[in-house]
């Protein structure tokens, strides 16, 4: 059988994610984790999560469709629409998955199971509600035994969402670089005397950083550490865990954009026209997945959902990104990203969490009122711009913003204008190297311009 | 699970007990650990340690709302409670 693991999914010897041939999604379970497997089908713990909307639902399959010769049981998970990493997310989003981990980890204590670990990569989100997705996470609770994950989850989401609540909502990006969860030890020094008087953040940040700390001065190899922890102990320390996460709220940041619809410079003529031709558009193509690059505060990511599109709207302006999360829509996934430095490939050999566009291509991708953002405001070129965008989706829907707009003169106000290949017919001279033009529309008075392009990358064109 | 506001943590005054508690412990508990070292075992000794107080903290707090549950219909807030 020709399979490709999932380039994720090789840390946990239980089982691991593959795709056959077609595309289809299997996670495989392996023999070591037999007994575990009996043990939780018979709890009942898995059909009691996916009832509830916590775990991500999946059904077994026949045993053939297995990927090795260890397997003893396949399942067939429910696809995610588009897999998202935790320095994407906003803190919301951050938030609520911690939320979801430690709800999974108290209600698996009741049926006698644990949570073997606490990664926030455990954690997708189906439009904006978080759902778990690693299914042999959990392992038979043993009696006294404390519990392995709590570090990776401090690690993972109290310290990133402490730096996000005291310093800059922008700081789970740290996650990108520390794939295993931010060290405390880095945390601590970088937060608030303030951040002491919060029992939660002070217990399980600022003091586990010390001990840690101060376990690695005294690195000594003697005997496996023993301890007991009773049951109820382990209780309230995961009700401690959840009192402080829920403690931690999202503080309100100035963002750049978020005002950013009512400053434009459209007529009510130039926006009226614009919102039409975008709506006819999306009805036309009908994109299953839509990409929108600059999203702001998402009125067009739920234009998209609204033509029945899934839409991944991203802005680097993490404040955008909460404000569309708090929106709450099914079919809109908001991430931060900032276009000119998108999220790289990441991990082991550069596989395990992909890039941005490796997570591509989509039907279809919206540009609006972005185009002098990454040209003007970061120098990138036209024909690169033409480059990553045909890269970025089979359809493009961009607007074309005239230096002369207010908006543009606003980004070449402190500095000298070296744009002198920033025109239209350059644009339309580049683009059209990548695209075939479908449409175009004249905004009225504006000098803006609207463009449908498809793609002539080969492997992509419909 | 998103999109509820929860009141605020009381600060400085709750924090006084379980920092008290938890650093009485740390600094009684810590010189005599005898383990394979790193940062994975300093969580494990921490966890038993802060669990320990955590759970005489959790015991006082079931109580309380077990009281509060008895003479407020709907309380809006529950050790373990979803969020």
């Amino acid at each position: 059988m020709t399979d490709h693991k999932d380039p994720a999914s090789f840390r946990d010897p239980s089982g691991f994610v593959y795709r056959d041939v077609s595309g289809k999604i299997f996670r495989q379970i392996n023999r070591p984790y037999e007994n575990e497997y009996q043990a939780i089908q018979a709890s009942g713990l898995w059909d009691k999560l996916i009832a509830d909307g916590l775990l991500v639902p999946h059904r077994p399959v026949p045993l053939d469709l297995r990927a090795t010769d260890d397997a003893v049981a396949v399942l067939e998970p429910q696809p995610i629409p588009f897999i998202s990493y935790p320095y994407e997310w906003c803190f919301g989003q951050l938030r609520s998955a911690a939320l979801l981990t430690l709800e999974i980890q108290l209600r698996a204590l009741e049926k006698g199971f644990v949570l073997k670990d606490a990664s926030a990569f455990n954690v997708q989100f189906n439009g904006c509600k978080p759902v778990f997705i690693d299914t042999l996470s959990f392992e038979q609770y043993r009696e006294n035994e404390p519990w392995v994950a709590y570090g990776q989850f401090c690690r993972h989401f109290l310290a990133p969402l402490a730096l996000m609540r005291y310093r800059n909502t922008s700081l789970n990006r740290l996650l990108s670089i520390h794939i295993d969860g931010v060290l405390l030890e880095c945390v601590s020094p970088l937060l608030p005397w303030q951040s002491w008087l919060r029992s939660g953040i002070a217990v399980h940040v600022h003091m586990l950083g010390k001990a840690e700390q101060a376990y690695k001065k005294k690195r000594e190899v003697t005997e496996p550490v023993s301890g007991r922890l009773k049951k109820g102990n382990l209780i309230a320390l995961v009700d401690s865990l959840k009192s402080t996460v829920r403690g931690l709220q999202y503080k309100q940041m100035q963002g750049l954009w978020t005002n950013y619809d009512s400053n434009e410079s459209y007529s009510e003529a130039g926006v009226c026209a614009k919102r039409s031709w975008v709506r006819a558009t999306l009805d036309k193509v009908k994109p299953a997945v839509t990409w929108d690059l600059g999203a702001n505060t998402g009125e067009y990511s739920r234009m998209a959902a609204a033509a029945g599109s899934y839409v991944i709207g991203m802005d680097g302006d993490s404040s955008c990104i909460q404000h569309m999360w708090e929106a709450n829509h099914d079919r809109v996934l908001p991430l931060a990203m900032d276009l000119s430095n998108p999220t790289p490939s990441l991990g082991w050999a550069h596989t395990e969490r992909a890039s941005l566009l490796e997570r591509g291509p989509a039907d279809c991708a919206l540009a609006l009122a972005l185009l002098h953002h990454l040209a003007i405001g970061n120098n990138v070129p036209l024909d690169r711009l033409a480059v990553f965008f045909a890269r970025c989706a089979r359809c493009l829907l961009v607007e074309w913003v005239p230096k002369e707009d207010p908006q543009c003169q606003r980004l070449l106000v402190s500095r000298r204008d070296i744009f002198t290949n920033y025109t239209r017919e350059a644009f339309e001279h580049f683009f059209t190297s990548q695209f075939d033009i479908d449409d175009m529309l004249e905004l009225p008075q504006s000098g803006r311009v609207l463009y449908r392009m498809q793609s002539k990358i080969v492997g992509l064109a419909q | 699970m998103q999109n509820k506001s929860h009141p605020r943590n009381p600060g400085f005054r709750s924090s006084i007990p379980v920092l008290a508690t938890v650093g009485l412990i740390c600094l009684f508990s810590a010189s005599d650990a005898h383990a394979y070292l790193d940062g994975g075992t300093a969580a494990i000794v921490f966890q038993i340690v802060a669990a320990t107080a955590l759970g005489v903290l959790f015991y006082f707090k079931s109580l309380w709302w077990k009281v509060k549950r008895f003479f407020v219909r709907n309380p809006r807030e529950e050790p373990g409670a979803d969020d």
